[in-house]
């Protein structure tokens, strides 16, 4: 279903996911903008590969996150951050305020299971019998005495949250709704 | 380009596709719907990239259920390793408790292959970390920063634009801004820092038997294990405390009610004859302490008292020579080493004309 771009992006953009929405945060004067600037970024640097595959995905990655913000600050009054223009020094300047999380499996695991954790009761069930154990969502709706719409919408939920562990962003900022778990798995 | 549409629907239509996908009644007009709408929009196509990769990944939860008799849910943190501590009360007991056949602490699995990571490991590795901070400062000492180190009494100082981090030998950290300098005694009764000049932030480990003293003038601020900073203008101060809490008083007066107390979040400012205490908004706490991190942030902030904070971290100052630019309202988060980027943006955003000298930078309106 992914199809080879797909695969790139998912293998070489996402993982700097936490590194890129800290330091979105950052520097950034309104937190709440985050998600959008994220996604903007992200159709970008996806849209720019379709053409070239950036040698550097990662150095891609921040430039263009950099000129993205550059274009939305014309367009408005604010003023904002350090400037330098140039990519090496952005690199060392993202690394210097972000260090990159090289996550161990072990981490991986247990910033999941931390993620797993802060889900409701529901949702934590149902993401139990269907990832873990692996049943039909049929077969967990029956386990479980909901409706399979139920399952459907909570396993949708239990996801997103899980994303934001998976891709490091944990500590960052995720969807405003729905957020009752994000105090629970801070990075240590 | 989709740009009008919020992330977080966008984000979570992905998901709900993922899920409808994933659920079993799945045809042909299903699949032709997903594919136009993920055609429709790059950023719908990554949204659903990053839940089908979040999916993939979260396979490795399965370690999880290692042990686990099949049709049981674990309970939370029942997993062999510390998460946080602060897990969220059960919102439905009632589904827990038939969700959850069987399981009680005995029953909790451990993690075949996963190493327990305990709490008591923890202040090891820190003082291991703090002894490489230690090497780490001590490697820098050519630099913005002079290192004396005596038997009990140490000083630290910071040159104009420098930031660094002091590691104290009973574990508490000191943070020092630009141009700031401090005395460091430690005795087996008292921990005493001396404030000279500048600014501090302190994050004081615990000791009930050595109260932590910070010496500004004739006044004192006492810790036992808590984190604030103090700023010294003059013989003035401004504390603000962000965890725990701390005592001002001013030197000589035994008497209790010559103290004053100021708790998390309270910030604190002495003149001559009073103290003033105000409690920051959190937006405004961030502001006060982002030079920590190297930054200054400016909220709705006049163009002078920008100026001013710029002008704490270089050598080469900036004046303001026309009234009618100083009261400009800017935004935003600078590197307070980088004023070239503060002044280039004053420059294409407003009406101002920066004009550099040897020794000084002048701001004039355009």
């Amino acid at each position: 279903m992914l199809t080879a771009l797909d695969q790139w992006f998912a293998a070489e953009i996402l993982p700097h996911e936490g590194v890129l929405v800290r330091y979105l945060t950052r520097v950034w004067p309104n937190s709440a903008d985050v998600l959008d600037l994220r996604q903007d970024i992200y159709v970008r640097v996806y849209e720019s590969a379709r053409s070239t595959l950036p040698t550097s995905p990662k150095a891609f990655l921040f430039a263009t996150a950099r000129n993205l913000m550059t274009d939305r600050i014309r367009h408005s009054r604010v003023v904002f951050i350090d400037s330098t223009p140039d990519y090496e020094s952005l690199n060392v300047l993202v690394d210097e305020i972000s260090p990159e999380r090289r996550l161990s499996a072990r981490q991986e695991l247990r910033n999941l299971a931390r993620a797993f954790d802060s889900l409701s009761e529901k949702c934590r069930n149902v993401v139990w019998l269907r990832r873990v154990e692996g049943l039909s969502q049929r077969e967990t709706a029956r386990r479980l005495e909901l409706h399979e719409g139920a399952v459907e919408s909570q396993l949708a939920r239990g996801l997103r949250v899980l994303a934001l562990a998976v891709f490091g962003s944990a500590d960052g900022v995720g969807p405003s709704h729905e957020r009752e778990s994000e105090h629970e798995y801070k990075h240590e | 380009m989709n740009t009008s549409t919020n992330s977080a629907e966008i984000e979570a239509t992905a998901a709900s596709w993922f899920a409808k996908r994933e659920g079993g009644d799945w045809n042909a007009a299903d699949q032709a719907q997903l594919e136009a709408w993920l055609d429709s929009s790059t950023a719908h196509r990554i949204a659903f990239v990053r839940i089908v990769t979040a999916w993939e990944r979260s396979g490795r939860l399965t370690a999880l259920g290692a042990g686990v008799p099949e049709a049981t849910i674990p309970p939370r943190d029942a997993w062999g390793f510390a998460l946080s501590a602060k897990v969220p009360p059960s919102r439905a007991p009632r589904e827990r408790g038939e969700s959850v056949p069987g399981a009680s602490p005995a029953a909790t699995p451990s993690i075949a292959g996963i190493p327990e990571v305990r709490a008591s490991s923890r202040p090891l590795f820190s003082r291991r970390m703090r002894a490489v901070a230690a090497l780490l400062v001590a490697g820098t000492a050519a630099g913005a920063f002079w290192y004396f180190s005596t038997h009990h009494a140490d000083s630290y100082r910071t040159q104009i634009g420098a930031l660094t981090t002091v590691p104290l030998s009973d574990g508490s950290k000191v943070t020092l801004n630009t141009d700031s300098q401090i005395h460091v005694e430690l005795s087996p009764t008292l921990r005493r820092v001396k404030l000279d000049q500048g600014e501090a932030f302190f994050e004081v480990s615990k000791d009930g038997a050595r109260p932590f003293v910070v010496e500004i003038a004739d006044k004192r601020v006492i810790a036992v294990g808590t984190q604030f900073s103090v700023r010294r203008e003059n013989n003035d101060i401004r504390v603000l405390v962000t965890e725990g809490r701390v005592w001002i008083e001013r030197r000589g007066t035994a008497d209790k009610a010559a103290q004053t107390q100021l708790a998390a979040g309270s910030e604190a400012r002495t003149s001559q004859t009073a103290v003033l205490i105000d409690r920051p908004a959190p937006a405004q706490v961030e502001q006060l302490l982002s030079w920590r991190t190297g930054h200054l942030i400016f909220r709705d902030t006049a163009l002078a008292d920008a100026v001013a904070d710029f002008n704490r971290y270089s050598a080469r100052k900036i004046y303001i020579e026309d009234p009618a630019i100083a009261g400009i309202r800017i935004g935003g988060n600078f590197r307070s080493g980088d004023a070239d980027a503060f002044l280039w943006l004053l420059h294409s955003g407003f009406p101002i004309n920066v004009e550099q000298r040897s020794d000084r930078i002048i701001l004039t309106k355009r």
